[in-house]
Order: C-alpha cells, then sequence, then structure tokens
C-alpha cells in the first residue's frame, strides 16, 4: 500500500460528519439546557427576569437594617475586627439580615462565599497589626464553621472537595489551630469562656 | 463568568467540536444513530461540567476525553452491533442513500467506516485520533490514559493493521 491510499483513507474519514440539520437540532437541543446545579429551583421566568424584584430585595434590606440596626451603628460595625466590640454587630446582625434576604440558594451560596473572604481578610488585618488574639481567633473560626456548615448544606448531593472556599476554611482553620496549638491552653479557657457570655449578653439584647 | 456567557462560549464550543466528536463516536461504535447520542451525551456532560463553575484549559482534550468514557460506558452498558455483523447481515448501505436527511452525507466517509471496522477496537480510537483528528501523541495518551509510548506502539501496530486491511480491499477489487 502507498501514502496515497492512506491519504485517500485519511480524505474519506475525515469526510464524516453530522448533516446540517442533524447539527442543528442537536445544537438547539443543547443551547435550551438548564443549569445543572442541584441549587436549581423552578421560578417564574418574569421573577427571575425582573428588575424591581431585585430593586424589592434591595429594599427591604435597606429598610432592615436601617429600622432594626440603626445605620450609624450597623455602617461602623462593618469594618470592625473580630475581638473589637462591635464585631459581634458586624456578624450577628449586619450579616444575617444579609442572609435573611438572600432568596435563591445560588445567592445564599454566593453571599456564604463571600463571608469566607470577609473572614480571610479579617486574618490578615489582624495578623498585619500583630492582632490576631486567642479571642479573635476563636471567633473567626467559630464563624468559619458556621459558613463551612451552611455551604455544605446548600451544596447537599454535589462534590465539594475540590470547592475552592472549602478548601479556603480549611487552610485558615489549619492555620489558625497551629496557633492555638502554641499557646497556654488555661488562658485560652478563660478567654473562650469570657467570649461565650458576651455572646449570650448580646444574645439576650436580640 | 455568569451564565450566559458560559451558555455563549459553550455553543462557540459545540460548533467548533460537534462533527469532531461524532466522527470519533461513529468510528468507534459504527452506528450513526448511536454516534449521534454519543456526542449529544459527550456536549451534555461538558455543559454539566462547565455550567457548574468550572474552568477547562485544553478543551479539545476534555471533550475527546469524555467521549472516550462515554463510549467505554456504552460499550460496557450494551454491546454495540459491529458493522462487521451489519454487512454480514445484509445490510444495505444504498438504503440510506434514498433518504432526504442522508443527502449531505458524503459517502466517501462509508468505506472508511468500513475500513475501521475491521480494525481491534484498541486500534481504533488512536488511529482517527492521529490521523483523522490530528491529535499529538501526548493528547492522545491524555485522553485514554495510557503511557506516551504504548501510544506510540498502538498506533504503529494499529497502521500496520490499517494497511493490510486496505491492501485486502484493494486485491478484492
Amino acid at each position: 500500500m502507498n501514502n496515497k491510499e492512506l491519504q485517500n483513507f485519511i480524505d474519506q474519514a475525515k469526510s464524516i460528519k453530522m448533516t446540517a440539520e442533524e447539527k442543528s437540532l442537536l445544537r438547539s437541543k443543547l443551547s435550551s439546557l438548564p443549569i445543572p446545579s442541584p441549587l436549581q429551583i423552578a421560578r417564574s421566568p418574569y421573577l427571575a427576569k425582573s428588575h424591581f424584584w431585585t430593586l424589592g430585595k434591595a429594599l427591604v434590606a435597606a429598610c432592615l437594617i436601617v429600622v432594626l440596626g440603626g445605620g450609624s451603628l450597623s455602617y461602623a460595625a462593618e469594618s470592625s475586627l473580630p475581638g473589637q466590640l462591635l464585631y459581634p454587630v458586624k456578624t450577628k446582625f449586619n450579616e444575617e439580615i444579609a442572609t435573611v434576604v438572600k432568596f435563591k440558594p445560588e445567592d445564599k451560596l454566593a453571599w456564604q462565599e463571600k463571608m469566607v473572604e470577609r473572614r480571610l481578610k479579617e486574618i490578615e488585618a489582624l495578623t498585619e497589626r500583630n492582632k490576631l488574639n486567642d479571642r479573635a481567633k476563636i471567633q473567626i473560626e467559630k464563624n468559619l464553621e458556621k459558613h463551612l456548615n451552611k455551604i455544605r448544606k446548600l451544596k447537599k448531593g454535589s462534590n465539594i472537595d475540590d470547592n475552592p472556599t472549602i478548601m479556603k476554611i480549611e487552610k485558615a482553620k489549619t492555620g489558625l489551630k497551629k496557633k492555638e496549638n502554641r499557646e497556654d491552653k488555661p488562658k485560652q479557657k478563660k478567654l473562650k469562656e469570657r467570649d461565650d457570655q458576651e455572646r449570650d449578653d448580646i444574645d439576650d439584647l436580640d | 463568568m455568569n451564565i450566559d456567557k458560559i451558555r455563549i462560549e459553550f455553543q462557540k464550543t459545540y460548533d467548533e467540536y460537534a462533527d469532531a466528536i461524532f466522527r470519533y463516536c461513529y468510528f468507534q461504535v459504527s452506528d450513526r444513530e448511536k454516534a449521534k447520542d454519543l456526542a449529544q451525551d459527550t456536549f451534555l456532560k461538558f455543559w454539566e461540567y462547565v455550567a457548574s463553575g468550572k474552568q477547562v484549559e485544553y478543551v479539545k482534550s476534555f471533550l475527546y476525553r469524555i467521549a472516550s468514557n462515554t463510549v467505554i460506558d456504552e460499550r460496557r452498558k450494551k454491546k454495540t452491533i459491529s458493522l462487521e455483523k451489519i454487512t454480514e447481515n445484509g445490510h444495505d448501505w444504498a438504503d440510506e442513500k434514498d433518504e432526504e436527511k442522508q443527502k449531505e452525507i458524503i459517502y466517501e466517509g462509508r468505506r472508511a467506516i468500513e475500513t475501521v471496522a475491521k480494525l481491534p477496537e484498541k486500534y481504533r480510537d488512536v488511529l482517527m485520533l492521529r490521523y483523522v483528528d490530528d491529535l499529538s501523541i501526548k493528547e492522545i495518551a491524555k485522553i485514554i490514559d495510557e503511557k506516551e509510548n504504548n501510544v506510540s506502539v498502538r498506533i504503529n501496530r494499529g497502521l500496520e493493521k490499517l494497511k493490510n486491511i486496505l491492501n485486502e480491499g484493494k486485491n478484492n477489487e
């Protein structure tokens, strides 16, 4: 057999394709595929696209923050860091309200991931200022655990082992743990009790 | 990337690789309708992957890998009727010519399918990926999950078998 015959065979093989009709039919089938997420829920196409709906949610969130929380306190708490007085207002009030007004599961998930990013930035900020004390570490760890559980719940049914946010949380928790192990345990326990007491006090206020 | 952008990228990928993936599946199963289903499944799995927000670095290799696994799954599920059996049982290729929708099929491809069907399965994909889809040995190794050396050996042996089949065909004419 010479190369020409082999080339003929290859040319014949390359000529095989779908008909234009078949290709177009398959294309239209694939174009209407839904988002394959377990988080997807059926909803009205009008609601999903409505700007009024989005605007409405933003207004509700804004009203709740202003009316219930007090605008200035809430605003000030946004820049607080773990271990500071206003930090529980940031995590237990501002962020909780924002969580309540997330209706779509994918928005809820995105918000949890954003909160994880906020926690990581807080660690960075505290480390830079050399203020990553035990109390702050415990607060961050508890919050990260909370976000981790919520993400797991929201992503139920799908593989999350390679989820970058989960990996970040685990990495941050390991980092904090290493630092904790170097600390004096009785001192840590005392601080934890004090922190729990403070949280209970804030809960009572709510 | 938002879902609309992902969808646009997905459609571009489909337009670019639909024929190649269909052809790959067709050579593996020697059944046009089955090949269409397998190509559809391949793109469906690809969509599920990209729409969940995951990034694909080498789209071409990734698609072939999905197609390869889809074909393997299909073979495990149900042994596909090979083209040899179809021809042995007297399948008349001319019947397909009568169909209006088949007008656009290039009939030269028929002989290629017949020839490839005579090759053992393990040589089909490597030869087609190398000479018809112009993939590198490295890419093929990735797709079929084999070492590059093994792929090279398989291509050489497959090529010898292909030459013999083509020679036999020539002598019978």
